[in-house]
């Protein structure tokens, strides 16, 4: 049974192409267009990880995971963070609220999916790329 | 006083309980037909703060003496009034520590009584209203370059909002492009024949030149708004210098070319923002295989600068087309081009390089390049050591 991944992307292009190239590689995946739909889900199904894009409509990304890191039930799900804002400060914040990876895009996929599978393995551990 | 206003009488407000002081002071004054005085006398303290508090008069002449009040006394209530006329401070008391203490309370000149005369009272009141009109145009400058700066900051911030905004709006959609000919590539939906790999690979190559092309418009704008700081941690440069050539090693191989290293035994740490140096390291070497032919070679090294202690010198030798003496002093320069590219690869924004060494100037650092065509070129910068 491949792990569960939730990709919360507002970008229905993108999030699409996650899906493909993750289910291809064995992955189920579910996903969310929106903050509150994103929180919902994760909620209701913790996946074994996350992925999350930051400037999305109905609350920024960084509120989303501040909120899951505060949820018992989310709490240990690894977060990954992708956005196109190339934003320095970003980064550091992704990071300080407990992020497991920090992605810009576009991504290299290789190295999204090797913090990914690094991520669910050992969730304490964090990457920046 | 200038020329055009020489014929305008100056409004002089004379505040002096002394009557024969004040008859001699105005006598002398009327002495003067250019400029012409016209002369407003009071006798009391508070009779020429009312005066003067009308703003009729383009400058005041203070005794000391006021009665039970005295001359600093006045400056001092004038004070709170910034709009009031220059007052020069009439003494006959001529000690040093009084005259500074009226300057300090607000007078712009002083004329010792026993040095009176037509001219002293003339000089010094010309020159007082010079003084207040050059400092009430100075003051009238500052404000306006008090509001052009904080105009330009406000568009500066506004230009950086947007190059965000644009920088998002552009790589959101080149991410699905290029992630959906990725998922092409790998067969996902069923396997490519060669002709359609080799075109997808194409639109990948384009996908990531525009990508580079969006990363250093936004960089510029960075380094023009004076936004883009470092965040300096001593760091060995091997492991980044490792780093780098590990991620351009596929190409280096595919074009055949050979990538080495030459770091000096016991290279001590550098201050830098290793992001940062990333970046110009993967542009220098990216630039050294573009340029250099298959078969060629690329070289980089890494040492204490022999010729100023305390740096670390990196090179990036390769045996490519090299560059032009003319061309040289320009190649660090905003939007400069190669001409007659012998790549013949699109010729980019001519960003790369100018921000390479920005980055390198902001650590302190400088930057370089010998070469001599048909053999290769030498670019090296230097960083400080920790």
């Amino acid at each position: 049974m491949g792990k569960n991944v939730l990709i919360i992307e507002d970008d229905e292009n993108i999030s699409k192409a996650l899906e493909v190239r993750l289910n291809a590689r064995g992955y189920q995946t579910s996903t969310a267009f929106d903050a509150i739909m994103g929180m919902q889900k994760a909620s209701t199904t913790p996946p074994d990880a996350i992925l999350l894009d930051i400037t999305m409509p109905g609350g920024n990304g960084l509120t989303l995971a501040e909120r899951l890191k505060a949820s018992t039930k989310t709490q240990d799900v690894p977060i990954l963070f992708l956005t196109a804002s190339k934003q320095p400060e970003l980064r550091q914040k992704a990071m300080a609220i407990g992020g497991a990876a920090f992605f810009e895009k576009p991504y290299a996929f290789d190295y999204l999916l090797a913090a990914l599978r690094a991520s669910i393995e050992h969730p304490n551990v964090a990457l920046s790329l | 006083m200038s020329n055009s206003d020489a014929n305008t009488a100056v409004k002089v407000l004379l505040v002096d309980d002394d009557e024969d002081d004040a008859i001699i002071t105005q006598a002398l004054l009327q002495q003067s037909s250019v400029p012409r005085f016209e002369i407003d006398w009071v006798r009391s303290y508070d009779a020429g703060l009312t005066r003067l508090k009308e703003h009729h008069h383009d400058i005041s002449l203070l005794d000391y003496n006021l009665g039970s009040r005295t001359g600093i006394d006045f400056l001092r209530a004038a004070h709170s009034d910034c709009q009031h006329a220059p007052i020069i401070m009439l003494t006959g008391q001529g000690n040093e520590s009084l005259v500074l203490e009226a300057l300090e309370s607000g007078a712009i000149d002083y004329i010792p009584k026993r040095n009176i005369s037509s001219e002293n009272l003339q000089r010094a009141i010309c020159h007082g209203m010079e003084k207040i009109r050059l400092q009430t145009e100075l003051a009238a400058h500052q404000r306006e370059l008090e509001r052009t700066n904080h105009e330009l900051k406000q568009r500066t911030d506004e230009i950086q909002r947007f190059y965000h905004l644009l920088a998002h709006e552009l790589k959101t959609p080149l991410t699905a492009a290029s992630e959906f000919v990725n998922i092409l590539l790998e067969g996902i939906p069923g396997s490519l024949n060669t002709e359609q790999s080799e075109y997808l690979q194409l639109i990948q190559g384009c996908c990531g030149h525009l990508n580079r092309n969006i990363n250093d418009l936004y960089e510029i704008t960075r380094l023009e708004t004076g936004k883009l700081s470092l965040d300096l941690q001593s760091e060995p440069l091997p492991n980044l210098i490792a780093e780098v050539l590990r991620y351009l090693r596929p190409k280096s191989q595919a074009k055949g070319i050979s990538l080495q290293t030459s770091l000096a035994p016991n290279l001590p740490n550098v201050m830098m923002d290793a992001q940062r140096i990333r970046q110009v390291l993967l542009n220098l070497v990216g630039n050294a295989l573009k340029f250099t032919d298959p078969t060629g070679r690329i070289l980089v090294e890494a040492c204490e600068d022999p010729l100023c202690p305390g740096r670390v010198r990196i090179g990036i030798q390769d045996t490519g087309v090299g560059i032009p003496q003319d061309q040289l002093n320009g190649i660090f320069e905003r939007l400069y081009q190669v001409e007659d590219d012998p790549s013949g690869m699109s010729p980019g924004l001519g960003l790369g390089l100018f921000i390479c060494r920005e980055i390198v100037k902001l650590h302190k650092g400088t930057m370089s390049v010998t070469s001599t065509v048909g053999k290769g070129s030498i670019f090296c910068f230097t960083l400080p050591c920790a």
